[in-house]
């Protein structure tokens, strides 16, 4: 879908009686499908916060998170025509926000391995690449957590991933077990079960909070 | 979202420990995107081919495919290779460098399942020393309408199954006349050379019924594979000639020897039942010396 057709035919949406922001995501999903970008625009604002605030419980990187939510959306954007509206547009976001955090917890493994093994390879100290801390100030003042808080989000981070996506969903972003199970499209016990070994392995984690 | 609305919500009774939990993990601050993330986020569609967002099973088909075809074709070959018998491509010729004796294998008759192709009264052999085919003739009335020429070496062996070769020979009595049928095969190479269109399995499932049905003598051997012809003279076999261009004549058989042994076992008219004949020398008496040849 080309960017220039976006004006034009959204023209019924912004026309129409009932305010944008009043649309339902199924409706705006439609007027996006014919070409308005205000559409798009208003599906970005609802969920941009959602899905950065998800990502980022996901991988513990806010910049990572921004980047991935950014990469659901343009997913998001150009397969909007094979999205159906047979399910929840919440359910069908979170599931290619939950797809794309998996991928890159993956990268990540991989790319540590390949470091790893690069480093042992090494004979002389001198050709060792320097890799100085990360000291760049964080984006927002409001990501300065207090102890407890980096503790836990630490836990959680640290979780493999197939509890990490269901207890973040669950405690977090406050999805129900149905919610959840369909995102991961995992049955309803098998949601639960994760869920229950998750909260298990998390108070482990912060045994001294208890 | 509140912890009690959620709880509310999906009617969980959690545990003491659980509820705790849950407030913490609820006590995390949200985090919210950047105030540029919308312009960056329409720079990137700006940016994004929509080709790369297309499903992917084009790129699993475009290895697939022509993998799949080359397996069908490599299994169409070796299919083929297995269960097609080209009889066309067989060497006429067997070769065999290895220094082994010749050897006649007289197989009695059989009912084989083809056509025998034997040139009335002759058939041709390779000659032993310069290569060049030297004929053996075969009586003409037992020859067959059908002509086989067979090209062999001094190391190969040479079986020719006639039922019409000799009247020692047994042939049914409702067998047409032109029925004869002819082979030939390698001995130490193991190459069986036969008319196209031969199963060789199949004339070995019937030869037990025919196994004892006929008897061969060595004159008859030796004039028909050898192109010595002899003469039975008081219980010796007295060369009356020798075939030019025969292997006798190469091996340097004369007339008028006589025939006392072949690797070194006496001879006698006897009829020989044995199917093998290994022929690795024969002593002849050519006037007063024995001469092994």
């Amino acid at each position: 879908m080309a960017l220039d057709k976006i004006e034009n035919s959204g023209a019924e949406v912004l026309q129409s009686t009932v305010p944008i922001k009043d649309l339902s995501d199924h409706a705006l999903i439609e007027a996006t499908k014919s070409g308005d970008e205000a559409a798009f625009a208003e599906i970005v604002s609802r969920y941009r916060n959602p899905i950065t605030n998800y990502l980022y419980r996901f991988l513990n990187d806010y910049e990572e998170a921004v980047d991935l939510a950014q990469e659901t959306f343009v997913r998001v954007y150009f397969a909007i025509e094979r999205y159906h509206t047979e399910y929840a547009f919440s359910t069908y976001i979170y599931r290619i926000a939950t797809n794309l955090a998996i991928s890159e917890i993956r990268k990540r493994k991989r790319r540590n391995l390949v470091s790893l093994t690069g480093f042992f390879q090494f004979d002389n100290e001198d050709e060792q690449d320097f890799h100085p801390p990360d000291e760049k100030v964080l984006p927002d003042e409001d990501l300065i957590e207090n102890e407890q808080s980096r503790t836990i989000a630490q836990a959680i981070a640290t979780l493999p991933e197939k509890y990490r996506a269901p207890i973040v969903l669950r405690e977090i972003e406050g999805k129900t077990y149905e919610e959840i199970a369909e995102i991961l499209e995992l049955g309803l016990g098998t949601t639960k079960s994760r869920i229950s070994r998750a909260r298990k392995m998390l108070k482990e984690k912060l045994k001294k909070y208890f | 979202m509140n912890y009690k609305n959620l709880q509310e919500e999906n009617g969980e009774i959690l545990s003491v420990e659980d509820e705790k939990l849950s407030r913490l993990i609820g006590s995390l601050k949200r985090v919210e995107a950047p105030k540029d993330f919308d312009f960056h986020l329409k720079a990137r569609i700006a940016n994004a081919k929509p080709s790369e967002f297309q499903p992917r099973f084009m790129p699993v088909l475009r290895y697939v495919l022509p993998l799949s075809v080359a397996v069908f074709i490599l299994a169409f070959i070796i299919f083929n290779g297995a269960f097609f018998v080209d009889n066309q491509s067989a060497p006429m010729v067997a070769e065999n460098n290895s220094p082994a004796p010749v050897q006649a294998q007289i197989l009695p008759n059989a009912d084989l399942p083809f056509a025998p192709q034997v040139e009335t009264g002759s058939a041709v052999l390779q000659k032993p020393e310069n290569g060049t085919p030297v004929e053996i003739a075969i009586p003409s009335k037992s020859a067959p309408k059908n002509k086989e020429t067979v090209v062999a070496n001094k190391s190969q062996l040479i079986a020719v199954k006639s039922e019409k070769t000799t009247t020692n020979v047994l042939p049914k009595a409702d067998e047409p006349e032109d029925s004869g049928n002819s082979r030939v095969s390698a001995s130490t190479g193991t190459k069986v050379i036969t008319p196209q269109g031969i199963n060789l399995n199949k004339p070995a499932e019937q030869a037990p019924e025919i196994e004892n049905q006929g008897s061969f003598s060595i004159g008859q051997v030796l004039s028909q594979f050898f192109g010595v012809e002899t003469l039975s003279e008081n219980g010796k076999l007295k060369v009356k000639a020798v075939k030019g261009k025969s292997i006798g004549d190469a091996s340097g058989v004369k007339a008028g020897d006589i025939i006392e042994a072949i690797d070194g076992a006496k001879i006698s008219e006897t009829p020989l039942n044995s199917k093998t004949i290994e022929v690795k020398k024969i002593t002849v008496q050519r006037g007063t010396e024995t001469i092994e040849i």
